[in-house]
């Protein structure tokens, strides 16, 4: 069934139209939660309010393209991640220590294996992580980072320098070949 | 900070993957949650128009009450045929009582028409023309009493089972119950000189009755009129 056909139907609250698009979803939404959140059983408790939200916003919804609505569907969700985020104590209280400062050069990610640097991204701190999320992964400006965080834009780029800095030091720790492979 | 860039497709990589090692993903368990929540908030959602319902139930109950006071009697009903019997729910106008007859009485009931073509006067006659097994019959009544049709005509007529009794009123007269009587002086036979225009007056004294006496007779004379009127 085609996307359209199914937001139309769950507008409409057809159970069987909400489950089909849960199913379509569920696993790729997942892994987005579980790039922001410790562990999996927060992923699927924000999966699951997040899919709440989603079906409780979708009679306001408008569709216009499958992508745009892809798009509105993981907005929703990285939003539930940030809300639960804030909701623990432990959110950028790790982002305001200091990382040393690694000089500007080579993409640490470059060369690395998808799994690899998921495990890697999930090592790093919760405040390091939600702004490496956001800006390379979800593509938002440190503007919108900012606005979303309620920090200032100058932490938003600050927190990001950091993280790519613990990054590469967690890469080269956990895969000392990383820079061979890169340099092949 | 500048070799870290936006990465479309690292984001797709990485959100359909799955760690080895790590607990399986339980999507059948969220979506019964998901399906929990969302009964839970239909319900809710049908909490305040529930409550409006009732309160509209509520409001309307007394003027429901009160039209049920007003309302007429409830029509009358034919009660389903049990074995050997059959009533009749509603009576006709001249008896508003109910009645129970047997088969054979609802059997000639349907097959008889009553009139009261006079009064005083009953002709029960076949319902349908031409029906031999029913004999006309004409009974003559007192006539200062309203015959009531029998209870066969009851069932026979049509307006028994599906109308409501019409109550019928007549003017009644104070005589009504006792028998016509003529005045005496009305009665006495008057001779049939005394009816001739031309003939003798006799006039009469006193009341009617044996005292009556007879004065005359009286030559008739032609009336004059006045001399001032008079042609001269």
């Amino acid at each position: 069934m085609e996307l359209a056909q199914l937001i139309e139907d769950c507008r409409h609250e057809r159970r069987s139209a909400q489950k089909a698009l849960y199913g379509h979803f569920a696993r790729p939404f997942f892994g987005l939660c579980r790039r922001y959140l410790k562990n999996e059983s927060e992923a699927e408790e924000v999966l699951q309010n997040g899919f709440v939200n989603i079906f409780a916003a979708l009679p306001r919804f408008e569709y216009i393209s499958e992508a745009a609505t892809v798009g509105w569907m993981k907005r929703v969700l990285v939003n539930e991640c940030l809300q639960h985020l804030r909701r623990s104590t432990s959110f950028l209280q790790v982002g305001l220590e200091e990382a040393a400062e690694v000089p500007g050069g080579e993409d640490p990610l470059e060369g690395l294996e998808a799994a690899e640097l998921l495990r890697t991204i999930l090592q790093l701190p919760t405040g390091y992580r939600t702004v490496f999320n956001l800006y390379v992964l979800e593509q938002y400006s440190h503007k919108e980072i900012a606005a979303l965080l309620g920090i200032s834009e100058g932490t938003s780029k600050s927190q990001l320098s950091k993280a790519r800095a613990l990054l590469q030091q967690l890469i080269t720790q956990a895969y000392p070949g990383h820079g061979l492979r890169k340099t092949r | 900070m500048d070799s870290v860039k936006p990465d479309k497709t690292l984001a797709g990589r990485l959100d359909g993957l799955e760690l080895p090692g790590a607990p399986p993903f339980r999507e059948e368990a969220v979506w019964n949650g998901i399906a929990r929540h969302l009964r839970a908030r239909r319900l809710r959602a049908l909490w305040p128009r529930m409550a409006v319902a009732a309160l509209l139930l509520l409001l309307a109950a007394p003027l429901l009450l009160l039209r049920t006071e007003v309302s007429p009697p409830p029509q009358a009903r034919v009660t389903p045929e049990t074995k050997d019997r059959i009533s009749t729910g509603a009576a006709p106008a001249v008896e508003p009582t109910t009645k129970t007859m047997s088969r054979e009485e609802a059997t000639v009931a349907t097959k008889t028409r009553v009139t009261q073509p006079a009064p005083g006067k009953v002709v029960v006659a076949p319902a349908l023309p031409g029906d031999s097994s029913v004999a006309i019959v004409q009974v003559m009544v007192p006539a200062d009493t309203v015959p009531a049709p029998p209870a066969a005509a009851i069932a026979a007529t049509p307006a028994v089972a599906v109308t409501a009794p019409v109550r019928r009123f007549r003017i009644a007269h104070i005589n009504d119950r006792g028998t016509p009587v003529l005045p005496e002086i009305a009665a006495t036979p008057v001779p049939d000189e005394d009816r001739d225009p031309q003939g003798v007056l006799r006039l009469r004294r006193g009341a009617s009755g044996p005292q009556t006496e007879t004065e005359g007779p009286h030559e008739r004379r032609p009336r004059r009129f006045s001399l001032s009127l008079s042609p001269q």
